[in-house]
This record gives C-alpha cells, sequence and structure tokens, in this order.
C-alpha cells in the first residue's frame, strides 16, 4: 500500500505542518485562538501518509530493468 | 477586600479598555454596565472601553486605569476573572480571578506589568474578561498584540524548523529500496 516511509510520513508531515501554523502564528497571519493551528498539523499527518503512499522520489523506471531481477546467467561462447 | 473587588472590575474594565488605534482588526467587546480606560505612561496612548481594534501594548509599562460599576448599591458578593482565548479544543488559560464582598463601585489605580522575553512579540491573543457584582454581571474581549518585530528568536526558530521537518517530508517519500 505504502511505496514510501509511512511512518516518517506521518511524523515529519505533522511537524511540517505544526511549523507552518506555527511561522504563520509568529508572523502575525493568524492570532493565537485559530483553529487553523490544532488543523493543519492533523492535515500534515494525511498529507505526509498520502505523500508516503505516492512515494514519486527515487522510483523504480518502468521501462527499466528491475533491480530485483537477477541478471543472465552468463553462458561462454562457443569455442 | 473592597479594594481587591473593585480593583477586580477595574482590571477588567481596563483590559476591556485596551484598544488600538490600529484599523481592521477585531473590535473590542463589553457587555454591561461598565465603564473603564487606561492609560499607557510609556506607550503614550489612552483607551477606553468604547474603542474597536487590535490593542498594541508595549512589553512593559505602566497604565493609570480607572474602572466603575453602574447599577449595584450597598454590599454585594462580587467575582470575575481574566482568561487568554487558546486554540480550538484547548479553551482558555486563566491569568486571575476573584471573588468575595463589596460596596465600592469604582476605583482607580497605577498598575505595573512586565510580560516576559519568552512571549513571542507581534501574536494576536484575545483577552476575555467577566466581573458579576450583585445583579450587574459585565462581560467583554480584546484582541492584543505586544508590540515589536515579527522577526524574532521564536519566528526564526520556527522557520528553521520547518526547513527541517520539510527536508524529512520529502525524504519519506522516498521509495523504499529505490535509488
Amino acid at each position: 500500500m505504502f511505496k514510501g516511509h509511512a511512518v516518517r510520513g506521518a511524523i515529519f508531515g505533522f511537524l511540517f505542518f505544526l511549523f507552518i501554523a506555527l511561522d504563520l502564528l509568529f508572523f502575525g497571519v493568524i492570532p493565537l485562538d485559530s483553529a487553523l493551528l490544532t488543523i493543519l498539523p492533523l492535515v500534515g499527518i494525511v498529507v505526509g501518509l498520502a505523500w508516503a503512499a505516492v512515494a514519486p522520489l527515487g522510483a523504480k523506471g518502468t521501462t527499466g530493468a528491475s533491480a530485483d531481477v537477477p541478471p543472465p546467467a552468463y553462458q561462454p561462447p562457443p569455442a | 477586600m473592597v479594594r481587591r473587588a473593585v480593583l477586580g472590575f477595574a482590571v477588567v474594565c481596563a483590559a476591556i479598555a485596551f484598544v488600538p488605534a490600529a484599523a481592521g482588526a477585531a473590535p473590542t467587546v463589553i457587555n454591561g454596565p461598565c465603564e473603564g480606560s487606561g492609560a499607557f505612561q510609556k506607550g503614550g496612548f489612552t483607551v477606553n472601553a468604547t474603542e474597536t481594534g487590535t490593542v498594541e501594548v508595549p512589553r512593559t509599562d505602566d497604565v493609570s486605569w480607572t474602572g466603575s460599576i453602574t447599577g449595584v448599591t450597598g454590599d454585594n458578593a462580587y467575582s470575575g476573572s481574566i482568561e487568554v482565548e487558546l486554540p480550538p479544543p484547548f479553551g482558555s488559560m486563566s491569568i486571575d480571578s476573584w471573588s468575595g464582598t463589596t460596596d465600592a463601585t469604582s476605583n482607580s489605580g497605577v498598575k505595573h506589568y512586565d510580560i516576559p522575553g519568552a512571549v513571542p512579540a507581534n501574536v494576536e491573543f484575545t483577552v476575555k474578561g467577566s466581573h458579576s457584582q450583585g445583579t450587574a454581571s459585565c462581560s467583554g474581549h480584546v484582541t492584543a498584540k505586544i508590540k515589536g518585530s515579527s522577526v524574532n528568536a521564536f519566528s526564526v526558530g520556527s522557520v528553521a524548523l520547518t526547513l527541517l521537518t520539510g527536508l524529512g517530508l520529502l525524504f519519506a517519500g522516498r521509495a523504499k529500496g529505490g535509488i
């Protein structure tokens, strides 16, 4: 189901969106009693999980050979 | 005790009165038969409970405050509180509360305050207060912020941690076993 790292995605998604909310707070964009401060970190968990599910970074190419497939057996040339 | 009672509602009135000249911000709201005003000595401005806007207060100052309540006579029980509203679901944080019996209906004084440096500047917060005395009851709220630059240790640290955790999130999107 997850091509990437689900736990890392959830944790870092939570933290990333939490700090985005804090940035908005500290730069005076939203007030201290804004619901965004609690909603954004929860959104971050969902985004992090979705990001880990898609895992677009470092994905194996669809046209190249898979690293899991063993190379063809060596056959010596005919004498 | 009487002084504390009147001080209580005067603090509510004064807190409600911490209003700005700034436009476009949330209005100050006061409900009930209370009046109040506060003169910030370092800030060089005076506010009262009928103005609207966001209060920009210095980190430290002396405030000459006055407060009064109408519609009550004789000895009455009183109670009240001041709270700072937090984001849901955390509710609010109590700053002070009071209760007792008094026959006073007005008071004034000078209050020195010094907000710790750990409280970031330029962050809007809502202070709400209430005071009940006899049959009279007042409540109100005001939006306030500490005067100062948004660029401080809190905001810089938060931006740095945003970048770091963003990097962590980026790497969580690497396919397992991928390059």
